[in-house]
């Protein structure tokens, strides 16, 4: 295995312990993702490993995203003036907290659902696309490239990419792709914030870091996106859900800083092993009942299985 | 990415607004490949540029050992012909192409500045690729792949062929992007692998229309994955 296979590696043999490595349970609302000051020669999983790898107390000497200060202006593109996004940012940072939990948003039935759901059995761990916002938030490398018209959100976990077109608002939909993982989306500019509108959902992924955050077919998105300065990247999701969630749910309002000088993202693909994954399965010794609804709420939806118990009630 | 008006520019005129020659949009590959009756992909002279230890090497190994099989990143030139749409997007000095088959990105650097001397630090699926223009031509120097396959499984140009086409960690392609017309972009690729190749092999040109689209999907291929299973998302790509 080489050295560039680590964090995919990692991620699929250890699920348990990357799902905590990966996504730790950070509530505090600052401070959350501390990074050392990087040279340019390291690698991107260099900086990576040596962060995912240091444990917290070390992490607290080293220099957060939250305490950067404003540096630069924001840089604008040559082609019409906007706000230029481009470039490789790390780490995620929240700088604003949600003003609700999702936890309390969840309907009876989907918290029931939620509360039957095997925590290791993650979209993770099957090689599934990160939904933002909880993509937003994955502790690995997360870029921008934007060109005239577009602007393509790339991650190196996984070597995942979303197209999203910028249009002269407002954004329509094209109704007959497929729905996906991480939706359909179009982006639109209002002043200098590029918001961008997402429909179209496959409901297969999380939608955030409180494990299972399910999400349904139903998931409207309204994200913005701003350049406080010249290196920093700011997101807040606006989330309707009405198949699952009571309310709209507003994410915290969170950072990316840009620390390295790189051009380029590099990526683990996941390279899925059923034979390692089951390996995993065996190793966490799973109840095969919960096992089953675990990957059944992520091949098929939350709302599936909603509408499945919904339909089993109904004929009873 | 709004279409570009007037199908009768002549390519030269095809620039983005920083001047270098414009090759954004989504294109549509072709679907190559070989069978005795037909080879749509060069692949008769591939079979034939293959060494003797590097044949003796292809007995040892057998379709199921294509990498594709296993979900991973194609790389070019093979990716040009899968069938499936490709996406370009273009900023000054640097390119990013997506492919949606096997849903990969790959930077190119257009401003001809070579190689960087972390291009050499580990191989990657689709390669390290540096860029210069040739005119209008964009010319790309690939280097340090995973040992991709050129071609797939199903790719079987004469009665003796056994559908392998492994590459080594010596590979290097010199590809030749280049907008034709407003509505298609020429990709030709030069292969050269010393340790497995007596010669370097030309693809043929690839013609690639632009679709009226401003987005490629997200198209996953997932080993595990029932809904999509493999071997039907492999059978999309005809492989």
């Amino acid at each position: 295995m080489t050295f560039r296979m680590s964090s995919a590696t990692a991620t699929l043999v250890g699920v348990g312990v990357a799902a905590l490595l990966i996504f730790p349970a950070m509530r505090s609302s600052r401070a959350a993702a501390q990074v050392r000051e990087m040279g340019d020669s390291k690698t991107w999983q260099e900086v990576v490993h040596e962060v995912e790898g240091a444990p917290p107390a070390e992490r607290e000497a080293t220099k957060t995203v939250a305490a950067m200060k404003p540096e630069g202006p924001v840089p604008r593109t040559p082609w019409d003036g906007k706000p230029d996004f481009h470039g490789i940012y790390y780490p995620y940072v929240a700088v604003e907290p949600e003003p609700v939990e999702l936890d309390s948003l969840y309907r009876p039935q989907a918290q029931a659902l939620r509360e039957k759901l095997h925590l290791e059995i993650t979209p993770h761990m099957h090689c599934y696309p990160h939904t933002v916002p909880r993509g937003f938030t994955v502790q690995h490398g997360f870029a921008l490239f934007q060109g005239p018209g577009v602007i393509v959100v790339l991650q190196e976990q996984f070597g995942q990419f979303q197209v999203i077109p910028i249009v002269d608002g407002p954004p329509k939909h094209n109704p007959s792709v497929k729905p996906s993982f991480q939706g359909d989306a179009v982006a639109y500019w209002d002043g200098d914030t590029l918001v961008v509108d997402v429909t179209n959902f496959n409901g297969r992924g999380w939608l955030w870091r409180n494990e299972p955050s399910l999400m349904s077919d139903a998931l409207h998105m309204v994200e913005r996106w701003t350049r406080p300065d010249g290196r920093m990247i700011e997101y807040q999701a606006i989330i309707e859900d009405p198949k699952i969630l009571t309310g709209t749910w507003t994410s915290p309002k969170m950072r990316r800083g840009q620390l390295l000088k790189k051009e380029y993202l590099d990526y683990d693909p996941c390279l899925e092993d059923s034979r390692e994954v089951a390996l995993t399965l065996e190793t966490l010794r799973i109840d095969p009942a919960q096992l089953k609804l675990s990957n059944d709420a992520l091949l098929y939806g939350a709302h599936t299985i909603l509408e499945r118990q919904a339909a089993t009630r109904g004929s009873k | 990415m709004g279409c570009r008006s007037g199908t009768t520019t002549p390519a030269s005129s095809v620039r983005t607004q920083w001047g270098e020659p414009d090759l954004m949009g989504v294109w549509q590959g072709p679907k190559l490949g070989a069978t005795p009756e037909q080879d749509s992909f060069n692949l008769t002279q591939l079979e034939r540029l293959y060494r003797p230890e590097a044949r003796a090497k292809m007995t040892q190994i057998s379709a199921t050992d294509d990498p594709a099989q296993s979900c991973v990143p194609q790389p070019f030139p093979r990716a040009a012909v899968l069938g499936g749409p490709i996406q370009i997007v273009q900023r000054p000095g640097m390119m990013l192409v997506l492919t949606e088959a096997f849903h990969t990105f790959r930077y190119v650097p257009t401003d001809g500045r070579g190689h960087q001397s972390n291009d050499y630090l580990f191989p990657t699926f689709v390669g390290h690729a540096a860029g210069r223009w040739e005119g209008d031509t964009l010319v790309v120097d690939v280097i340090r792949f995973r040992q991709p396959w050129l071609a797939g499984s199903g790719d079987r140009p004469t009665q003796t062929s056994t559908g392998v086409w492994p590459t080594s960690e010596a590979l290097r392609v010199v590809e030749r992007w280049r907008r034709v017309d407003p509505d298609t972009l020429e990709y030709q690729a030069r292969v050269e692998d010393s340790s497995m190749l007596t010669a370097p092999w030309d693809s043929p040109r690839i013609l690639l229309k632009r679709l009226p689209s401003n987005q490629i999907g997200e198209v996953k291929c997932l080993v595990d994955d029932p809904v999509t299973p493999p071997a039907s998302y492999l059978a999309q790509f005809g492989r």
